[in-house]
């Protein structure tokens, strides 16, 4: 792990859906981490005490790309691994944590952390907030599905190592190419392909287009 | 695409409510297109003859048909001078049911078809009482209120409470259908709601009704209108 890389791959990993995350992110930390000098906190690493240290040896700029569960305010982790908040989950960070970052970049593969987490971050001149406004579904006896969808635009931002416009375009063309393909293409005579449709369909709904 | 909604919604307050006027006495028909006017109803259009009235029920629907008993040149069946209440009752048909109709009467005693036509539900209106501006004003409102209601029922895409309620169930029943005969339907794999559900899970949510329930089922129904070209991805 180097502890200055600008990009930084988060996802903690405690239940159910942040186990399968975790795994996807982790097989693209793996893949690419020599490739573009990125840092993986993946399971346990996952914890505010580690994010924030990791913060505060910048001060330039970061590129944040989370897997998990995410709240308005902010992403959440374990609890007993963040600050302790009135939930079943502890709160990683929130926009507070990167006020002395010259530039934030983040993309959150989370629920709802596009509204006030994104708002309060996308105020600040430079930085880039690519996230969903509510809750998003995933059914992972198809989990490929969403898996291919999001690979490509961390894939995308790790490649051109910034999160912007072209990011969001990047991720709604993998939605719809994805979509497609369940809807009326090669897996469209699935007997659940109509569900993958549905949940594809409202993880693009959710896309908040503001980055 | 809500304020193209709203814009919608607004113009039904402003929808034509067409009126026909059967008397030859203008100055009472002038004064009384000015009296509905006032309250909302046109275009009015007029008839001075029993004739003339029937070649205008011809051309469209009206909503408020008003017509004066002292027809002097009315006939009907080219036979004999009818009068106006004789003229309204065979008249009836073609008005139809949707519609307003007044008989208009100074002499309410001279009226020889006042029960049949009340019994179809035709008012009658005594000219020069002291309440006929009130009754010309309440069949105005009549008519236009019921008008509204029966073009926001039969607008598309804006289905009456019980036809929606309808619908709404079949899309339940559909989907829960669709649901049930999965062959995985017990594998616990979809995360929604924050909790892992399976399909079953999900139908069970449907037909009880709960928020997740009907949230997955719009979720549905917006599957369902993509699929038939109604929304875009």
């Amino acid at each position: 792990m180097s502890s200055k890389s600008r990009v930084v791959l988060v996802a903690p990993s405690y239940d159910y859906l942040t186990g399968h995350l975790a795994r996807w992110l982790t097989e693209i930390g793996e893949k690419y981490i020599t490739i573009y000098d990125c840092t993986l906190l993946v399971g346990d690493d996952a914890n505010r005490h580690t994010l924030t240290n990791l913060i505060d040896q910048r001060d330039d700029a970061l590129i944040l790309v989370f897997f998990g569960h995410g709240a308005r305010n902010g992403f959440l982790c374990e609890p007993g691994r963040g600050e302790t908040i009135e939930s079943d989950h502890d709160l990683l960070c929130s926009g507070d944590d990167f006020v002395r970052l010259e530039t934030i970049e983040i993309l959150a593969y989370c629920c709802y952390a596009s509204l006030q987490f994104g708002e309060q971050v996308r105020s600040r001149g430079l930085n880039t907030f690519l996230g969903y406004k509510g809750e998003i579904w995933f059914y992972f006896t198809r989990e490929e599905a969403f898996k291919r969808v999001v690979c490509i635009a961390v894939e995308q931002a790790l490649a051109a190592r910034e999160i912007s416009p072209r990011s969001l375009e990047v991720l709604r063309l993998a939605y719809r190419a994805e979509h497609t393909k369940w809807f009326a293409g090669e897996y469209s005579h699935e007997p659940d392909a109509m569900f993958v449709c549905m949940c594809l369909q409202r993880h693009l709904k959710l896309l908040d287009t503001e980055v | 695409m809500d304020r193209d909604v709203s814009a919608v919604r607004d113009s039904s307050f402003s929808l034509p409510v067409h009126a026909l006027l059967v008397d030859d006495d203008e100055d009472w028909t002038e004064a009384t297109k000015e009296l509905l006017e006032g309250e909302g109803i046109g275009p009015i259009v007029f008839a001075r003859s029993a004739e003339e009235a029937s070649l205008k029920l011809k051309e469209r629907e009206y909503q408020l048909v008003l017509v004066d008993r002292n027809l002097e040149q009315a006939r009907i069946w080219g036979r004999r001078p009818a009068q106006g209440d004789e003229w309204l009752l065979s008249s009836l048909p073609q008005i139809g049911t949707r519609s307003v109709a007044a008989l208009v009467t100074a002499y309410p005693r001279q009226i020889r078809y006042r029960e049949a036509l009340e019994r179809q539900g035709v008012k009658i209106v005594i000219k020069s009482s002291v309440e006929e501006i009130k009754d010309l004003q309440g069949l105005a409102a009549t008519a236009r209120a019921s008008h509204e209601s029966r073009q926001r029922a039969e607008r598309p895409g804006e289905l009456s409470t019980s036809i929606g309620e309808r619908v709404g169930k079949a899309a339940a029943q559909l989907f829960t259908e669709w649901l049930e005969t999965r062959p995985n339907k017990d594998e616990k794999a979809t995360w929604i709601g924050n909790r892992l559900l399976s399909f079953e899970d999900l139908a069970n949510e449907i037909q009880a009704g709960t928020d997740l329930g009907s949230e997955v089922l719009e979720m549905f129904i917006e599957h369902v209108r993509l699929r038939i070209g109604m929304a875009k991805l």
